[in-house]
Parts: C-alpha cells; sequence; structure tokens
C-alpha cells in the first residue's frame, strides 16, 4: 500500500476534522470529516477557500492569527478548545484543535495543518455542570449553615472535598483547607466534645447512621460556638463512603434553650412556693397543669392529677358539674370570675374555705384554650369572722337584753309608782278604818315591789358593770359544794337528793362571783321549780372537754314548755309558773354572767318531767 | 248612765287590780267585778260561764304581760268565745307594754277585738268614762 492510499484512507474515515492550509491560510485539503462540517459534499470543494468562507467572522479571525503565529514561531498549539460559530447558519460548536506547522519535503515551511475532535457535547455538560455548582453555590449561600461532602478513604483519611463558603463562618475556615484533610476542623472541636463528636461520627460512618450531632467548635474570632452537623453516609463502590451534610451554628439556640429553662425552673418554684392552689383545666374540665399546694390538696401526684377531671379526682357530680360550667364560661366568655367563698367539706369532715380566681388561659405548648384558677384558702380569715359575728351577736343579744332591761325597769317603776298613786287617791275615800288598813297593806306591798325593783336594777346594773377580769383559780367542785351549805336549809326541807359526777380536779380562771351566782341560781331554780308530786332529784355533771369546762344541772321539777317560752326564756321579769317566788331576772342574769365569761348556755325541758341547763363555762 | 255592767278585770298585778276594783266600787257601784290573775285562769274561768250559758263580762280590762298566758294569748283564745257569744263585749288593753304611738298598727291587727289601748297607770276619771259609755 503506497502512502498516498493510507492517507486517502486515513482522510475518508477519521471523525476529526483534519485540513492543511498555505501560507495565506487558504486549504490545500481538509478531510471528509471537515467537508461534512462545512456542507460540502466533496472535499475538493474546499481547496483554495479560506476560513472565512465557512465560519463566522470572529473564529475565523482567531485561527487566522493562530496560524499567523505558528508561521512566525514554528511551533505547534496542542488541544485548544474553540468556540466555532459559522457563517451560514446560527449554531455554535466546541472544539478541540491541535494545530501545527506544515513543511515540505525539503523543510520548507509551507503552511499549517491541523486536527480538530468536536467537544461540544462534553463542553454543554461541563457548562451544565458548572451552573448547576454555581447555583448550589448561590443557594448555599441563603442558608446560614455549611453545606459539605464528607469523604472518607478505604486508607481511613478524611476530608470534605466539597465545603460551602460558610465554612467561612462555621469553622473559620476556608474550603480549600478542608479538601484533603479533616485536621483543620478537628484542632477546633472543644476539648470537652472531641471525644464524643468523634465517636459519633465513627459510629455514622461505621454504621452507615444517620449522622446528628451537637458540639462546640473554639474559634479564633467568634470563640466558643455551638454548632449541630448533620449528615447521610453513603458507602462508595470502592469502598470509600461519602456523606452529605450540614453544619449551622447553634450558639443562639442553645443559649435561648438554658434561659428558657432556667426562666421554667425559676417559674415552676415560684408555682410551688406558694401557698394558693394553681391549676388549669381544659374545656373538658381535665387539668392541663396544678402545682404542688394543687397536688397536695387534693392528695394526688401531679402525674396522677393530669389529663383527669373533677369528676375522676373523687369530687361529687354535682359539684363536679358547677366547676365545669364556671370554667367554660371564663373559657367562653374571655372574662375573669371571682368565687367570693367556697366551702369544701374534707375527708375528715373538716370544712376548708376557698376563695377562686379564674382567669380565661391558653396552653403555649398546644394553643388549647382553658381556665387557670388561683385558689386562696380563706379558712382562717373565715373562722375569724365567724368568731367576730359571734361576738357580735352576743354583744348585740346583750345590747338587746339591756334594752330589754332598761324597757322593763321603766314600765314597773311606772306601775308600781302609778299603783301607789292610786292607792293614794283611794284612802281619802276609804271610810272604814279596816278599809284604810286593807288599802294600807297594799299600799305597803306596791311600795315594797317598788323597792324590790329598784334592787334588782341595781344587782343588774352590778353584774352588766362588775369588772370581768377580776379572775381567780376556782375549783368547780368546791365551789358546788359551798352552794349546797348555801342552800342547806332548802335542802333538808324539800328533802332534795343530789347524783353528782363531778370531777374534782376541774381547776380554771374564772370570776369566782359569776361563778357562785351561776350554781346558786341553777340550784334554788331546781328546787323553786320542783314538781309537787315528787321529791326533787337534781343530777349535776362536771366535766372537761376539749379545753372547755362544762357544767350540766338536770331536775325533776316542773319543766318548762319550750314552744312556747324557749325565747323568752332568759329574758327580764319573765315568769312562767305563777311561782310567787319567781322575779324573773335569774336568767336574765346567769345567762349575762358565762356569756360576759365567753361561755354558753342551753336548755332543755319537758313539762311535768324536768330541765336541763347545759352550761359551758368558757 | 249605763249601769249594772259585769267588768272582768285580767291582771297579775295584785295591787293594780285591788285599785281597780276600788275605783270601780266607789265611781260606778252597780257594776259587778271578776278579777284573775292571768289570761290562762280568766279564759277557763269565762269558758265554763259561757258553756253554762251565764252571763259573760260587758266589759274586759286586759293587762297584757303576764304569767301563764299573756293577754294576745287571751285575745286570740277568747275570740272563739266571744264569736258564739251574742253580748257585745268591749275589751280594753290596759298595759304598761302598751306604746301610744303604736295604737293605729295594734288597731289594724286587733281592730275589732280590741276597743281601747290604755297604758298604764290609769287614773280614775278615765276609767269612769271608759266603763259609762
Amino acid at each position: 500500500m503506497t502512502d498516498s492510499l493510507l492517507f486517502k484512507q486515513l482522510m475518508e474515515n477519521v471523525t476529526e476534522a483534519v485540513y492543511f492550509k498555505d501560507l495565506e491560510s487558504r486549504f490545500i485539503a481538509i478531510n471528509k470529516a471537515l467537508a461534512d462540517k462545512f456542507g460540502l459534499d466533496d472535499p475538493d470543494d474546499a481547496v483554495g477557500k479560506t476560513d472565512f468562507d465557512f465560519f463566522g467572522l470572529e473564529h475565523a479571525q482567531l485561527a487566522l492569527e493562530d496560524e499567523q503565529e505558528i508561521l512566525t514561531t514554528k511551533q505547534p498549539i496542542l488541544n485548544k478548545i474553540e468556540k466555532e460559530d459559522f457563517k451560514d447558519s446560527d449554531q455554535e460548536r466546541w472544539s478541540s484543535t491541535s494545530k501545527f506547522p506544515l513543511f515540505n519535503e525539503t523543510g520548507e515551511l509551507i503552511g499549517t495543518y491541523g486536527i480538530s475532535r468536536d467537544i461540544t457535547i462534553e463542553k454543554r455538560y461541563q457548562e451544565r455542570l458548572k451552573k448547576s455548582y454555581d447555583d448550589f453555590h448561590k443557594f448555599s449561600e441563603q442558608a446560614p449553615g455549611l453545606f459539605y461532602v464528607f469523604r472518607q478513604d478505604p486508607d481511613g483519611s478524611t476530608y470534605l472535598p466539597f465545603a460551602s463558603r460558610a465554612i467561612n463562618q462555621i469553622f473559620e475556615l476556608q474550603p480549600e483547607d478542608v479538601e484533603h484533610s479533616l485536621k483543620p476542623v478537628i484542632s477546633r472541636i472543644h476539648k470537652a466534645d472531641l471525644r464524643r463528636t468523634i465517636m459519633s461520627v465513627y459510629i455514622a460512618v461505621t454504621k452507615l447512621r444517620q449522622w446528628n450531632h451537637e458540639f462546640r467548635m473554639v474559634l479564633p474570632d467568634k470563640g466558643i460556638r455551638w454548632v449541630r452537623g448533620r449528615a447521610k453516609p453513603e458507602m462508595q463502590p470502592d469502598g470509600s463512603v461519602v456523606g452529605y451534610g450540614y453544619v449551622t451554628d447553634i450558639t443562639h439556640l442553645k443559649s435561648a434553650n438554658a434561659e428558657n429553662k432556667r426562666l421554667r425552673l425559676q417559674f415552676q418554684s415560684i408555682l410551688d412556693t406558694v401557698p394558693n392552689l394553681i391549676f388549669v383545666k381544659d374545656y373538658d374540665g381535665r387539668f392541663l397543669m396544678v402545682n404542688k399546694a394543687a397536688s397536695e390538696f387534693f392528695g394526688m401526684s401531679e402525674e396522677e392529677m393530669i389529663g383527669k377531671t373533677d369528676l375522676e379526682l373523687g369530687e361529687t357530680e354535682e359539684r363536679a358539674k358547677q366547676f365545669l360550667e364556671r370554667d367554660r364560661r371564663v373559657i367562653d366568655e374571655g372574662k375573669i370570675e371571682l368565687i367570693d367563698e367556697d366551702a369544701t367539706e374534707r375527708p375528715d369532715g373538716s370544712v376548708v374555705w376557698h376563695q377562686t380566681i379564674k382567669v380565661p388561659f391558653v396552653q403555649v405548648s398546644t394553643h388549647k384554650k382553658a381556665a387557670l384558677s388561683v385558689v386562696t384558702d380563706i379558712s382562717l380569715r373565715k373562722s375569724k369572722e365567724n368568731e367576730l359575728n359571734e361576738t357580735l351577736d352576743i354583744i348585740g343579744d346583750q345590747n338587746k337584753r339591756l334594752k330589754n332591761f332598761a324597757h322593763i325597769v321603766s314600765h314597773n317603776l311606772r306601775n308600781h309608782a302609778g299603783n301607789i298613786s292610786m292607792l293614794l287617791s283611794l284612802y281619802n275615800t276609804e271610810e272604814t278604818e279596816e278599809e284604810r288598813k286593807d288599802l294600807m297593806d297594799y299600799l305597803n306591798q306596791a311600795s315594797e315591789r317598788l323597792n324590790e325593783t329598784i334592787i334588782d336594777l341595781n344587782e343588774i346594773i352590778d353584774q352588766q358593770y362588775k369588772e370581768a377580769d377580776t379572775l381567780k383559780d376556782v375549783n368547780l367542785g368546791k365551789t358546788i359544794g359551798r352552794i349546797k351549805e348555801i342552800l342547806t336549809t332548802e335542802i333538808l326541807k324539800e328533802q332534795v337528793s343530789f347524783k353528782e359526777e363531778i370531777d374534782d380536779s376541774l381547776c380554771f380562771l374564772y370570776n369566782p362571783a359569776y361563778l357562785e351566782s351561776i350554781i346558786l341560781n341553777m340550784l334554788s331554780n331546781a328546787i323553786k321549780y320542783r314538781h309537787p308530786d315528787r321529791k326533787p332529784e337534781i343530777c349535776i355533771k362536771a366535766y372537761s372537754e376539749d379545753g372547755h369546762y362544762y357544767l350540766v344541772v338536770s331536775d325533776n321539777g316542773l319543766g318548762i314548755d319550750m314552744e312556747r317560752h324557749r325565747d323568752k326564756l332568759f329574758g327580764m321579769y319573765k315568769t312562767f309558773h305563777g311561782n310567787e317566788n319567781s322575779k324573773g331576772i335569774g336568767l336574765f342574769i346567769t345567762k349575762n354572767q358565762i356569756e360576759s365569761m365567753g361561755g354558753t348556755i342551753e336548755v332543755e325541758s319537758e313539762v311535768n318531767k324536768g330541765t336541763t341547763f347545759k352550761i359551758k363555762l368558757k | 248612765m249605763n249601769t249594772n255592767k259585769l267588768v272582768c278585770i285580767v291582771d297579775d298585778d295584785a295591787v293594780y287590780t285591788f285599785g281597780i276594783k276600788k275605783l270601780i266600787r266607789n265611781n260606778i257601784p252597780d257594776n259587778k267585778i271578776l278579777s284573775y290573775p292571768n289570761g290562762k285562769e280568766a279564759l277557763e274561768a269565762l269558758q265554763g260561764v259561757h258553756d253554762k250559758g251565764g252571763d259573760l263580762p260587758d266589759v274586759i280590762l286586759l293587762d297584757l304581760n303576764m304569767p301563764e298566758m299573756n293577754g294576745w294569748e287571751f285575745l286570740k283564745e277568747f275570740e272563739e268565745i266571744r264569736k258564739t257569744s251574742e253580748k257585745q263585749i268591749q275589751i280594753y288593753v290596759i298595759s304598761s307594754q302598751v306604746d301610744d304611738e303604736k295604737e293605729e298598727v295594734y288597731k289594724v291587727k286587733w281592730d275589732d277585738r280590741v276597743s281601747k289601748f290604755i297604758k298604764k297607770p290609769v287614773d280614775a276619771k278615765h276609767l269612769t268614762e271608759l266603763l259609762n259609755n
């Protein structure tokens, strides 16, 4: 085969474009591939023409300049990437061209030749890739964190073949710093977190698990920063592991979290310290939150209470319904509600008084509408109030009786005075001595009554104003004994028998005069109002209970019709038996004396059976 | 002058009762007088008289504050007897408990039962006028 034949076959068949040009850059010959590119059926049609006949001006000009250079330097231009435009079409192609000087047999420079490979497709891929890469960079700049590709080669070396520019902020490094080694990053991990962090990477890489880790960096500029890294490792065919990951700075989150946690703890400790019961219930009446005081009140742990309703916590159906309605009203109307007083009976029977403020509330975590209740124990206040009311009642009572007393005394005085004046007016009209004597008797009687009334008046005023603070140690048993001695005559005369249950050790501070007066009145009443059909029996009990001292005196006497006289029993000048000795001031004084010492007196009686007075002395 | 009246005194004050009796005898000697120390005794006695078809009093002088049965209670109980009697019975409440200013109030409540409320002490002239009406 001749060289010419070889050349001809080569020119016919290679896919690269081949050309030969003279010193004026005119084609001497082109191959089939180039003729196709130029749109020529016969490669010979190109002979004598130049690049300007086929290419666009830009490319043709650049090619001409290259050839001029080769002709001058006699040096080839290798693998030059060229953009080709065309004279007759808008298409644009890329090629990689090598150009050489062309010599004849004698070594004389006669032109240039070149071979050119079309790389348009590669170029396009490259461009697309570059664009993706640029896009990715642009996107990654919008994210606050660092995007990276991690790689661990089979030999164990680790590095980040790709790191977005945010590595500047996150690690204060450049992408190049980590391109071949992870060491610059590792050296900046906080010592306390280093071991933990390396372990987490090791586990993620060896087990191909999602990596999700928070750790501290110590950076030259920003100092200690918290970062969170995550990556998805993938095994490569060559045995290396590649992870696509993201790292963000979470320092602000961490400190916000810490602050949050601190505030929550602080708030919780306040909630748990206050004596008020504080709880939140949702629209269905389920507890969402309770503080310590509330859980203690219900006798249940917080965990036991959460999610339960009042009914489930043992409230009665009625009360649970009432609570639910109130809470719903607060939630529906969005208004604060005050429940001034509410009594709760404890399992031990004691009653607790509460004041409650209910406030509309939104649970932060769920945005659920709820009602917040703050409950204050007002039992102490309430009992003080009751004490005060009782005292006021007694004072009011005493005032009423004093008024009653003044009223009655004034009427009695008037009556007696009126009687006397009436009798005196009659005196002159009486004719016989006997009649006059009669009249005088009545006059005497009237003046005696007047006198008695005045004595009563003195006695009552005396005891009303007697200093209650002349207190002495008294022995109840001994005092009773003394009074019985005083009444010896009556006791013997009426053959009174006694049944006594007296604790002889009962000693306490009391006004001794009052005590004697009270006992004397009780015993003398029991004798005075004895039943005509039987001998008097008096039962006396004296005992102490819960720090109080009691005296109970029962008789088997006439008894009192309680239906009719209950409210008048202790009034002044109230008599119920038509007994000539009864003046109706004894019980009045007794009650006053007992109450002024802080005691009470109660009476039970049945007509013809007898009477029992129960006295709480103090 | 309307004489021969039967007057009934219901009062626990013996001195007063004695005085009133004297006053009546001195001033209107034709009148007959009954007296009881409280409402209960008066009611029982008058009930007895009425049951036997006897003569009920023309005038009752009634005290209010008395043991056993007071004046108000007597008024209530006596109404039963009074309703079944053809006789016009005048009842005068004479008591230290009567408050002059409250007479109008008493009247509204006791209008048809009590002719007049008089405050103790009552003098001879006043009493005579009452009984002669």
